[in-house]
């Protein structure tokens, strides 16, 4: 009698235990799998910034890329915006803002303000291919409507045969320094190539 | 016999006189500021005048010294103290200063493209807050007002009166690659703060190196890729001047 008792009282352990550990294996089951973009967008948005001073140290153009928060987009989409400074009074103008994919990405170059602190020019480089962007560092469009220039398809419409090579800085307040395949050129704010007779 | 001897005396007057002449126009053509540098190396700032670079009218910086008072902020100060030295590198258009082992600053700067920058091992000599630097002839003049902080190097090849210097540039944006005339052009905040680090310690608008106050050493060296523009190109630049209102571009290769 001792004997049957002591086994349903195991049996009855068994059972209560078994459906104890079914329970408790399907509650971990069923819990969701934080997706990834979950996991990224609960942290904060991370930015990386640099900047550059204008020769005489007066204004100084910043450019914050969005690194964390885009694996939320499947194309993986990067924010750039683009800020001029005011050394003396502090004052911030928002001249750019652009996202883009992973396949794009922007620079500021060295020699990106013009001596007298009026234009400024940005490199985009999209798929392999440089463009070369000037804009006016108060922000205001050109005569034309546009934002920027981009001296990439003015130069290849101009020169088909050539290819341009690089943007170096500013030989003067208006004249930006172009490379190409053959000669140097000059290309003259807002709208003029001049070609030169060698390289420079 | 007489006559001979008499003839030799003059051919050799004449050739040493050629030879001094010839000697005398090659320097000047190696100086850095063709005008200037024999003339005035003097702190000069003139807030009221324009200059001219590559035919193209410049409007200089104005100048305050009453803000120079506000003391500087000066590189190095939280180094250990130690011999300093300047290196620029033509070959990478790069200037880079040491305090003892410690790099205080490496930027880009422009060194000669229409005239050579001289390599050698140099010192500091004169520190002017600015001076006016002027040179060139034709469609190569240049007259520079308020080139801010200069340091004017020398040594013994290469003498004071040559007019070679590190100084700020408001006229162009392109360092790192060749734009001077033989200086070592740098952006001005660049050359500020080499200015207020490099020795002599400066004392005035006008610091003359001496015994007790000896310049910095700077060496220079390596071998630009210089593309000389041609004078054809300069032409190009006063045609350009001249024409802004119309914008009539006229280019004829040479």
């Amino acid at each position: 009698m001792y004997t049957l008792k002591h086994n349903l009282a195991i049996l009855l352990t068994i059972i209560f235990t078994g459906i104890i550990g079914i329970y408790l294996v399907y509650q971990n089951s069923s819990s969701p799998t934080i997706p990834d973009f979950v996991k990224a967008t609960a942290s904060e948005p991370e930015f990386q910034t640099t900047s550059q001073p204008s020769s005489d140290g007066k204004v100084e153009l910043t450019m914050k890329k969005t690194l964390a928060g885009q694996a939320e987009n499947k194309d993986k989409m990067i924010t750039y915006l683009f800020t001029v400074i005011s050394k003396s009074d502090n004052i911030s103008q928002s001249i750019f803002n652009q996202t883009v994919s992973t396949e794009t990405s922007f620079l500021i170059p060295f020699n990106t303000f013009s001596p007298n602190n009026k234009y400024l020019f940005i490199k985009q480089t999209e798929n392999g291919k440089n463009h070369y962007l000037v804009f006016n560092s108060s922000a205001k469009p050109f005569t034309n409507g546009e934002l920027f220039l981009d001296i990439t398809p003015l130069f290849e419409a101009k020169y088909p045969d050539l290819t341009l090579k690089n943007v170096t800085g500013w030989a003067s307040d208006t004249l930006l320094i172009v490379q190409s395949s053959g000669p140097s050129f000059w290309f003259e704010m807002p709208n003029h190539f001049i070609q030169l007779s060698t390289k420079f | 016999m007489k006559k001979f001897g008499s003839r030799l005396i003059m051919v050799l007057l004449l050739s040493g006189s050629i030879y001094w002449v010839s000697k005398s126009i090659s320097e000047n053509n190696i100086c850095a500021n063709s005008i200037t540098c024999i003339n005035n190396l003097s702190v000069q700032i003139d807030n009221d005048t324009d200059g001219i670079f590559e035919g193209q009218k410049i409007i200089p910086p104005k100048i305050d010294l009453a803000q120079d008072n506000v003391k500087p902020k000066v590189l190095g100060a939280e180094i250990p103290a130690g011999p300093k030295h300047i290196y620029v590198d033509l070959t990478t258009q790069t200037l880079s200063a040491y305090q003892g082992e410690n790099l205080v600053m490496k930027t880009f700067v422009s060194t000669g493209r229409w005239g050579k920058t001289p390599t050698g091992e140099f010192a500091i000599w004169v520190k002017l807050r600015a001076t006016r630097m002027a040179g060139g002839q034709g469609a190569d003049y240049y007259n520079l007002p308020n080139v801010p902080y200069v340091m004017f190097f020398s040594n013994n090849e290469v003498p004071a009166s040559k007019g070679f210097s590190l100084h700020g540039a408001y006229w162009h944006n392109n360092f790192g690659y060749t734009m001077s005339h033989g200086c070592v052009n740098m952006r001005i905040i660049d050359a500020e703060a080499l200015y207020n680090w490099a020795d002599p310690v400066t004392t005035s608008n006008t610091t003359h190196a001496t015994k007790d106050n000896p310049g910095t050493t700077v060496t220079i060296y390596g071998e630009p890729y210089i593309s000389k523009l041609p004078a054809s190109d300069l032409r190009l630049l006063i045609l350009i001047n001249r024409s802004t209102d119309n914008l009539n571009y006229v280019y004829t290769q040479t």
